[in-house]
């Protein structure tokens, strides 16, 4: 069995358009929340791992990790963890790595985005460097356009409609009202997100997640220094698949190979299944990947995702509460932050005081994907560690 | 790795109207682009030019070679090829 990890400590900046903090500013508010949240001395942190896409586009600043270890005053070993919006979940699958190899016995594992100083064309064209740069990024093939050719197949292929589409946004503003960190807190109804600018049809602009600054820490120890924690959260199992970079590569339109083989690895190391799974985060970029990853992690068959999501199963208090806290959608998406703030999602879930909090919630699980699934990663959280 | 030459005739599997662009193509919105399936199986990402009302799921498609962007200091308009339904 392999040693044991969890997190003890959890922080975050506000999620929005923050034109009074910088990349660094961003950096030290979640690091320091997150030491101070744990309880550790920062000299104790043995290595740090930082998800970020994309600072020298956004923000013209590269070698990102040994900033955030000078900005937070920690002499040790920093790296940079890049795979787009997954950015954030390999960035702690490498710090998990790092205490399961015995390298660290505590890691911060960090996610941070500064999206907003450069203009919005500028943005998406930063976005784009995500998916191929020779086949979709050179002919202008947004992001938005690209899961915009994905919900149009899904819609295709099994009937799924705008309705649901914008549920999925619906619901996640409501889950976002009670959020204090959140971008948008105001509710929306399914006619505002219908009525909403086309950005790349059939994907109007309230089913895209926004442009945000923001990060996000998990602070991840041994299983030694964790049990003398009152509330520690075990990973319980984490895996990362892979796919094509290019959309046009891939043998199926309607669904992410990556999300399948990621969860496949997760829930195989945690020998738990679907049925054990008490609330999910899920990558919701834009909302037809909600109901994409709703079949894929297993939770509802293919082609229903549309329809579970309008049934209401995703809401606080229903079935399965999925994005409990806003997901992407209303928290806001700094691209590199995003799995970070999902695990800081989850473990507040866990402790028992989440703003949205599921009643008796003992795991949780995170999906966080890369460009339009080129990587996927799914780790679960619950609230004992796994069996000897 | 062997040259391989791609047919020019496909059919439509998606496509999308793009209204938000990224820098360099802001004067070309709104501009579709779809997941072109060509004749021998093979799929690519292209521009597709025309009616609105004909660019469908499964429509079949050829190639048209058409004018992409101008160099925005020199002025040289750039050519490739795109899709448009026959």
């Amino acid at each position: 069995m392999a040693n044991k990890v969890a997190i003890i400590g959890i922080g975050q900046t506000q999620f929005g358009e923050l034109w009074e903090q910088s990349l660094r500013d961003l950096m030290l508010e979640a690091g320091l929340s997150a030491i101070k949240d744990s309880n550790i001395d920062k000299k104790q942190i043995n290595s740090l791992f930082v998800g970020n896409m994309s600072a020298g586009r956004f923000a013209g600043q590269e070698h990102v990790a040994a900033l955030a270890a000078d900005v937070l005053g920690i002499n040790a070993p920093a790296t940079r963890c890049e795979a787009a919006c997954a950015s954030g979940s390999v960035a702690f699958r490498a710090a998990y790595n790092s205490i399961t190899s015995g390298e660290s016995d505590i890691t911060m594992a960090m996610g941070v985005e500064k999206m907003t100083d450069i203009s919005g064309p500028g943005a998406l064209t930063s976005l784009a460097a995500a998916g191929d740069q020779e086949w979709e990024a050179a002919i202008g093939l947004t992001f938005a356009g690209l899961y915009a050719l994905i919900a149009r197949c899904h819609m295709h292929e099994y009937r799924t409609t705008q309705e649901q589409l914008a549920m999925v946004s619906v619901t996640n503003h409501d889950h976002g009202k009670n959020n204090p960190y959140a971008q948008f807190k105001n509710p929306i109804t399914v006619q505002d997100v219908l009525n909403s600018s086309m950005v790349a049809d059939p994907l109007h602009l309230l089913d895209c997640s926004p442009i945000t600054d923001g990060g996000a820490v998990v602070i991840l120890a041994s299983e030694k220094i964790a049990k003398k924690y009152n509330n520690p959260v075990w990973i319980l199992g984490t895996g990362q698949g892979a796919d094509t970079v290019a959309l046009h590569d891939r043998r199926s339109f309607t669904e992410l190979l990556a999300t399948k083989l990621a969860a496949k690895q997760a829930f195989g190391r945690a020998n738990i299944n679907q049925k054990k799974i008490d609330l999910l985060e899920v990558h919701d970029c834009f909302s037809i990947n909600e109901i994409i990853a709703l079949e894929d992690l297993g939770f509802c068959e293919k082609g229903k995702g549309g329809r579970f999501v309008e049934a209401g199963s995703i809401k606080v208090g229903n079935e399965l509460p999925t994005n409990t806290l806003g997901g992407l959608k209303a928290s806001g998406h700094p691209v590199g932050a995003t799995g970070i703030r999902q695990l800081c999602d989850i473990t507040k879930q866990l402790r028992g005081n989440s703003q949205n909090q599921v009643n008796g919630a003992k795991t949780g699980l995170n999906l966080n994907i890369g460009g339009s699934g080129a990587t996927a990663v799914v780790n679960i959280l619950g609230t004992e560690p796994l069996g000897d | 790795m062997v040259e391989t030459e791609m047919p020019n005739k496909g059919v439509i599997i998606s496509f999308t109207k793009i209204f938000v662009a990224p820098e360099g193509f802001k004067h070309a919105v709104p501009y579709t682009i779809g997941l072109i399936k060509l004749d021998n199986n093979v799929i690519v990402s292209s521009h597709v030019v025309g009616e609105d009302d004909k660019i469908k799921i499964g429509a079949p498609v050829k190639t048209i070679f058409r004018s992409f962007y101008k160099n925005g200091e020199t002025g040289v308009i750039n050519y490739t090829t795109k899709f448009e339904v026959v």
